[in-house]
């Protein structure tokens, strides 16, 4: 990829995707997301970077109905009825044998925060929509999944295709965010 | 009141909205609580009504109520004023409910 017009290009589209991502709150009824895109977009995802290349994320995908209406009843913030959920977990265990106390306390969230993002924007870029949810009950949540003691439910990313899109929550601008030195 | 299986598992399913909306309010941001609030009056007024149980006023408050929610998200204080107005709407309706 030497060619500055085709990185631009890529640079553009990259651009394009995360100015055009939004929170999904109503999937399309009725329509399944299929196992491969699931499985394309977190064979990417795992590329991600983390610390330490931690990898402590763990995923567990859901596409039982009768499963995801049980988490549903204890994710307050979920609305909306999708056909697929993420949940995403952080390997606690290896967080800490790979990157100590550090790992186990801080690093765990940004590396999953990272890959949370990196799948909201593959499912964008293959017509899916996503909801990250951080509302739930933990341990209820943890409960119905069977999730191994030491692994930690961090997010719930629900999945499908959208059936409204709605319009941005507003941004602060940039000059807000920005100190240069 | 007798209820079916899948009647008893909505109910189950509000019950759960709210319990595991206390987990969450513990830490949430203080704001989530009234948006939990009103949520919680829009799957109430749906239960009603797949239980059979009809309201007009009800009806049209759960409506308001869904059209309105999600200004927590773009504006909070329109949120905040729309939660008040609720209020006093819902205190005018209970005035003629109970013929004050």
């Amino acid at each position: 990829m030497d060619d500055s017009s085709d990185r631009k290009g890529i640079a553009d589209l990259l651009i394009d995707l995360v100015k055009t991502r939004r929170t999904i709150r109503t999937f399309k009824r009725g329509v399944k997301v299929p196992r491969e895109l699931i499985e394309a977009i977190l064979e990417a995802a795992r590329w991600s970077p983390s610390g330490s290349n931690a990898q402590e994320w763990r995923f567990i995908v859901v596409t039982d109905e009768k499963l995801l209406r049980a988490m549903k009843m204890f994710s307050p913030g979920w609305l909306g009825e999708a056909p697929t959920a993420i949940v995403v977990c952080a390997d606690k265990e290896r967080a800490y044998r790979i990157a100590g106390e550090l790992g186990r306390s801080k690093m765990y969230l940004i590396d999953i925060g990272i890959v949370v993002q990196t799948i909201a924007l593959l499912a964008h870029a293959m017509g899916l929509g996503t909801n990250i949810i951080m509302s739930f009950s933990q341990e209820a949540v943890a409960e119905l999944l069977e999730v191994p003691d030491t692994w930690e439910v961090v997010v719930i990313i629900a999945v499908g295709y959208p059936e409204a899109v709605p319009q941005p929550p507003p941004r602060l601008p940039l000059d807000e965010l920005v100190v240069w030195r | 009141m007798e209820v079916d299986e899948e009647e008893r598992v909505r109910i189950y399913e509000f019950v759960a909205y709210l319990v595991s909306s206390a987990r969450g309010l513990l830490v949430e941001p203080q704001v989530y609580g009234p948006f939990r609030c009103l949520e919680a009056v829009s799957r109430f007024v749906r239960l009603l009504d797949q239980l059979g149980i009809k309201d007009a006023y009800l009806d049209e408050l759960k409506k308001k109520i869904d059209e309105g929610k999600y200004l927590l998200l773009t504006n909070e204080e329109e949120f905040r004023k729309f939660v008040v107005r609720l209020n006093v709407e819902l205190a005018q309706e209970v005035r003629n409910v109970l013929n004050l």
